[in-house]
């Protein structure tokens, strides 16, 4: 019962993120159909081929959306069955349920109303409130005591806010990839930019007012879970500021003599920024899982303490403590020698799947970090042969994904002590341990995307395709290690490690989004983002190298 | 490399990175802010009142509340009616001396289950 709350809050946060960007997508859609398309009489002379296309994206996204929020309503009903014993009836009933169904069916609505041509306009804009209302039923603000109604109205407007301006880039980027009018293209990219600047506004304003209802000071922003995932929503935030910024510029070079170049760039940033903007939507589900940092004025992590620990270095932990001086291992010593004395078989002292929370010596830490920070070595080693391999005479440095091979290698060796090949646990039977199978399959993710990439740097896959593998990947595992940064209420150890774990989620965005476009792009910007990958993996391995656990 | 096989591959990197960061512990969503009787409190043997504030509206009547004796018994709570949003008001059966645990599962308005142990003990009366 226990394991199936543990398990539905990371797969909450998963659906919820989910639910949140495709919620934003479908709203997005609507009005960008409706106030960018629409709103040019007979649509400006759009084709029919792009407003399907258009139309389809809204379409794709209200059945996902009513797909991950069936599955994530479901999945709360049967923990709330399972663990609290309320009967079926009653949980169906429940607020949070009943905001559920309101969503699906205002995406129902959307699926069966809306048409390539918005002729239904009022139908899709009911099913777009019915949406809002649905998804802002769900967050803290309706769980407050105090003014409530306020913040509902907030909660409302950050949300609209988002969806105008993160969820209309799907059906911005496929007008500037049709084949239009300069002119009509330069027109409706100017009306959508309109949009956008007051969607900025909405979302700044709301956030002060969140600011003001949820974290109440400065201290919370980085002393609390909560504040810490709003300060890394407002980093991103900022990101998202500056590309949508060049869009705006590059939006009013449109239909002049530098059309064609506007427009490209124009559309490699929309892509980046809505590998960004998807990144913000799982924070802001993770967010919703945590409890608002004004609720925890005891337990803060002090601005000292965090200056001690993550910004003051101390030298990297590059030797191990000996594997017998690990927590289990003298552990297991003890029970085999009072087991001994009593003529018993001994118990063991690691129990894989067993759930427990084993102790952590000193010990541990020193074999946690050694692991930190020899990976950090590694990763410090690709970053700067990758920036190598750019210079002439460097040829020997385009094979530095081996060395991704090698940190497969050692992860699979050393994350796991009590288990194959250090420790007692069988290969196989570790497998009913969470960790291990987390570490396993880092391991062989790490191995093939090294040796993916190897075979892309040497040239030996013929399908260029194969090297949108690597911002891919690092795009997706960073929002991943964003979405991953929620910890128990203000344990401080807890907070201080995850106080690492966010610019390392960020950088891999930052490497990932300066791949896309070292790989898409027109020079300059192709060359500039080819020199921030390897930067960014640098960054990484640095983080790395001085991560500590004490 | 064929599309479908790269599609196959980035689908594969996406799955495995979900399954790289597995399950942490249920965030806690809806914070103790009071409680009565008091985390690691002892208090005389009868009857205890139970008080749970929270930082954030419950829903009373699908929420749990047990109190788990030394050996591991667990009885359910009646939770009390009309009390305010943001609290769980019951009252255990008569509590024999020994040691003992409040046990909760509570739902919050906005959808989070959160559960939650508290510690007290029944000392002997004098």
């Amino acid at each position: 019962m226990e394991l199936l709350v543990d398990l539905f809050g990371f797969l909450s946060v998963i659906l919820r993120g989910l639910a949140l960007g495709l919620a934003a997508i479908t709203l997005g859609g609507v009005v960008f159909r409706h106030a960018v398309l629409a709103r040019a009489p007979g649509f400006g002379g759009v084709d029919e081929a792009v407003l399907r296309r258009l139309w389809k994206v809204g379409q794709m996204s209200a059945a996902g959306l009513l797909t991950a929020v069936a599955l994530g309503k479901a999945l709360d009903l049967s923990v709330l069955t399972g663990t609290v014993g309320v009967p079926l009836a009653s949980a169906l009933t429940a607020p949070f349920a009943l905001a559920g169904i309101a969503t699906c069916t205002g995406a129902l609505l959307m699926l069966l109303s809306a048409d390539p041509h918005c002729r239904r306009g009022w139908l899709e804009g009911l099913a777009a409130m019915i949406i809002l209302a649905g998804i802002v039923a769900t967050t803290h603000a309706t769980g407050r005591i105090e003014a409530r109604g306020w913040l509902l109205f907030i909660s409302a407007l950050h949300q609209a806010g988002g969806a105008l301006w993160i969820g209309g880039l799907p059906c911005f980027l496929i007008v500037l990839g049709a084949s239009l009018a300069p002119t009509l293209r330069a027109d409706l990219s100017a009306r959508y930019s309109r949009l956008c600047v007051l969607a900025v506004l909405a979302i700044l304003l709301s956030a002060l007012a969140k600011y003001d209802a949820y974290l109440g000071v400065f201290a919370a922003t980085y002393g609390t879970a909560y504040g810490l995932m709003t300060s890394t929503k407002v980093l991103m935030f900022l990101a998202l500021l500056a590309f949508g910024a060049g869009n705006f510029w590059a939006v009013r070079r449109m239909a002049g003599p530098l059309d064609a170049a506007a427009t490209l760039r124009t559309r490699r940033f929309v892509e980046v920024e809505m590998a960004v903007g998807i990144g913000v939507f799982f924070v802001a589900g993770s967010l919703t899982s945590l409890p608002p940092a004004i609720d925890l004025p005891d337990d803060r992590v002090a601005w000292g303490t965090i200056v001690e620990r993550v910004f003051i270095p101390r030298a990297p932990q590059l030797t191990s403590p000996d594997h017998s001086e690990l927590w289990y291992e003298t552990a297991q010593a003890q029970l085999d020698q009072e087991a001994a004395a009593a003529r018993e078989d001994a118990a063991r002292a690691f129990v894989p799947g067993a759930g427990i929370l084993y102790e952590r010596s000193a010990a541990d830490m020193a074999w946690s970090e050694y692991n930190h920070n020899w990976s950090g070595v590694f990763v410090l080693a690709i970053g700067l042969l990758a920036l190598l391999a750019r210079l002439p005479g460097f040829g020997f440095a385009r094979h530095w994904p081996v060395i991704f091979v090698i940190l497969g290698v050692f992860i699979a060796i050393r994350a796991d002590p009590e288990s194959w090949p250090l420790g007692d646990v069988g290969f196989f039977e570790a497998f009913r341990e969470p960790g291990v199978v987390q570490h396993r399959l880092m391991t062989l993710l790490v191995m093939v995307f090294g040796l993916f990439e190897w075979r892309v740097r040497t040239g030996n896959l013929g399908d260029t395709r194969a090297a949108y593998v690597f911002p891919v990947s690092n795009i997706a595992g960073g929002v991943m290690m964003l979405t991953h940064s929620h910890v128990l209420e203000n344990i401080q150890e807890a907070l201080l490690i995850e106080i690492s774990h966010i610019p390392i989620g960020l950088l891999a965005l930052v490497a990932g989004s300066a791949r896309w476009l070292e790989l898409r792009a027109e020079s300059p910007v192709r060359e500039r983002a080819a020199w921030v990958w390897p930067l960014a993996f640098i960054g990484v391995g640095l983080v790395l190298m001085f991560y500590r656990e004490s | 490399m064929k599309s479908h096989s790269m599609i196959r591959l980035i689908l594969f990197c996406l799955v495995s990175l979900c399954c790289l960061f597995p399950p942490q512990r249920a965030a806690a969503h809806a914070v103790v802010v009071s409680a009565r009787p008091a985390a690691r409190s002892v208090l005389p043997a009868g009857e205890v009142a139970v008080d749970l504030e929270f930082n954030s509206r419950i829903d009373a009547t699908r929420s749990r509340l047990a109190v788990i004796d030394g050996e591991s018994r667990s009885t359910t709570l009646v939770i009390a009616q009309g009390a305010p949003a943001n609290r769980i008001q019951s009252r255990t059966p008569a509590l024999a001396p020994g040691k003992y645990l409040l046990e909760w599962y509570v739902l919050s308005t906005d959808g989070h289950i959160t559960r939650g142990r508290l510690k007290f003990d029944v000392a002997t009366t004098e």
